[in-house]
């Protein structure tokens, strides 16, 4: 009887084996129900549990009640400069005006989709940015001349991220004429910016920015980000900055960004007013 | 002590010419393979539900559709006609002013470019009646010059949002968004210069949008 083992064999077996293994374990996987245990990610200490968000639709009347939450917040912040000697009284009535008008036009195309017009301010915004900035702005001992220059600053990068925002949801929206709508207001808007960027400039008139000549961007005289009317080549949708507020101990002033909506800051149509 | 390399007896090259017990082997690491493929392709099955669109969404082509590229040809003219008008006006001008000029000239440049490269047409060829039209004005004096080039800006901005309604493609509709948004603020700057005040002209346009397909 031979009892040597032969090394060519074994590994064959093993080989054998190991197929079949990985095969019937893989059936046994598939087939399986209620295999029990945890699938969340491992835990540790006492952090709360998560709450999962909701999952909403985002359709076209979601994007216009956004689009009409921003006219409403820009009317508001104007409402707030209003009690600063910050803009000509004539000039902001326009503004406020121009944006009234765009919000009916974005509360009547939201009802002509079949959704339900918002016609106040975007909770997101007003509770991440608006609020916080405004609190920053007028905080402290600062003088009238640093509250009027930080609000200036403010509803320029406001128009700013206001034609940011409509020339996206021009890009991204269904309907023919809320695109057109969309476009329009976008063109507005950046005239607002525009017009508020070489307004608040002074002398040095902020036409057209140096970077658009390859030229490195300087701050302003109070180390704020100066704003041009015409800032690029194309129209941008990306990130605005904004320095506003008193400087910490270390002269550091806070810089708040400023973005167009998405699904954390949508109007949905799940949302009610005041919740 | 055990060894992590491959063991020296695996690169026996008598081994591979056993054919039977090779093409067994293939066989069972294939079945282990295909029976893994199989678990995976069920574990992605409610993923690839979710990500398709509803019923009832419409999808949106990506690039120009060959109504699109009809319509952009003749931005591609009108961009390109207002570059050689801001060059015209380069020659009698210099400082400050000469930036500006050079920079709205370079835009309006970059705009055809772009329309080019999004409809794999070339950005050659100016449109020769709007050249002809706006050409006094831009070689006019200062303030001929500001007056002329806002009606141009103006007209662009026009001409592009009557367009708007028209594209069929998400490249076409956010090209053109891009472009008229720089286009309005060049008006601003371009009123300003001008030393207009009037709110009802530095935010509104008066202008009509050109009927493109005459002469590009």
């Amino acid at each position: 009887m031979n009892l040597e083992l032969n090394p060519r064999t074994g590994r064959r077996q093993a080989l054998k084996i190991g197929g079949l293994s990985v095969s019937l374990a893989a059936l046994v996987a598939a087939c399986g129900e209620n295999r029990g245990g945890d699938d969340a990610p491992g835990r540790v200490g006492n952090a709360p549990v998560v709450t999962t968000p909701p999952d909403y639709e985002v359709d076209d009347a979601v994007l216009l009640r956004t689009a009409s939450s921003l006219e409403y917040t820009a009317i508001a912040v104007y409402d707030l400069v209003r009690d600063f000697d910050v803009l000509d009284s004539g000039l902001l009535d326009r503004l406020i005006a121009d944006h009234q008008d765009t919000a009916d036009i974005m509360v009547g195309l939201t009802e002509d989709v079949g959704g339900v017009g918002w016609t106040e301010t975007n909770p997101w915004f007003m509770d991440r940015l608006v609020g916080p900035l405004v609190e920053s702005i007028t905080s402290g001992a600062r003088s009238d001349e640093d509250i009027s220059a930080d609000l200036f600053s403010t509803v320029t990068a406001l128009e700013n991220l206001a034609a940011a925002s409509h020339q996206e949801l021009a890009s991204v929206i269904g309907e023919t004429d809320a695109r057109v709508a969309h476009l329009e207001a976008a063109l507005l808007e950046a005239r607002h910016a525009s017009v508020l960027a070489i307004a608040n400039s002074g002398d040095s008139k902020n036409y057209i920015s140096p970077a658009l000549v390859g030229d490195d961007v300087a701050r302003d005289e109070r180390g704020g980000i100066p704003y041009f009317a015409i800032s690029s080549t194309f129209g941008e949708t990306a990130q605005i900055d904004l320095i506003a507020g008193p400087a910490d101990e270390n002269g550091v002033r806070t810089t708040f960004a400023l973005q167009t909506p998405s699904l954390n800051s949508f109007v949905y149509n799940e949302l009610e007013p005041d919740t | 002590m055990t060894r992590k390399d491959p063991s020296p007896v695996d690169l026996e090259p008598a081994e591979r010419e056993l054919d039977t017990p090779v093409s067994r082997r293939s066989l069972v690491t294939l079945s282990g393979a295909a029976g893994l493929g199989g678990l995976a392709a069920a574990l992605l099955l409610d993923r690839t539900t979710l990500a398709l669109p509803a019923d009832d969404e419409v999808e949106r082509p990506n690039v120009p559709t060959d109504a699109d590229v009809a319509l952009l040809a003749q931005v591609i003219g009108l961009e390109l006609a207002g570059s050689e008008l801001y060059r015209l006006k380069l020659d009698s001008t210099d400082g400050d002013l000469a930036v500006a000029v050079r920079v709205m000239a370079e835009n309006h440049q970059a705009f055809a470019q772009a329309v080019a490269g999004s409809t794999g047409l070339s950005a050659e060829t100016a449109n020769a009646s709007l050249v002809a039209a706006s050409r006094s004005g831009f070689e006019g004096s200062d303030d001929e010059f500001f007056a002329a080039a806002h009606a141009f800006e103006q007209t662009a901005a026009a001409t592009h949002t009557a367009l708007m309604g028209q594209y069929e493609s998400d490249d076409a509709i956010a090209l053109t968004a891009s472009i008229a948004l720089t286009e309005v603020r060049h008006a601003t700057v371009l009123a300003d210069l001008l030393g207009v005040t009037d709110l009802d002209v530095l935010f509104g346009n008066d202008e009509s949008a050109l009927s493109l397909g005459d002469d590009a």
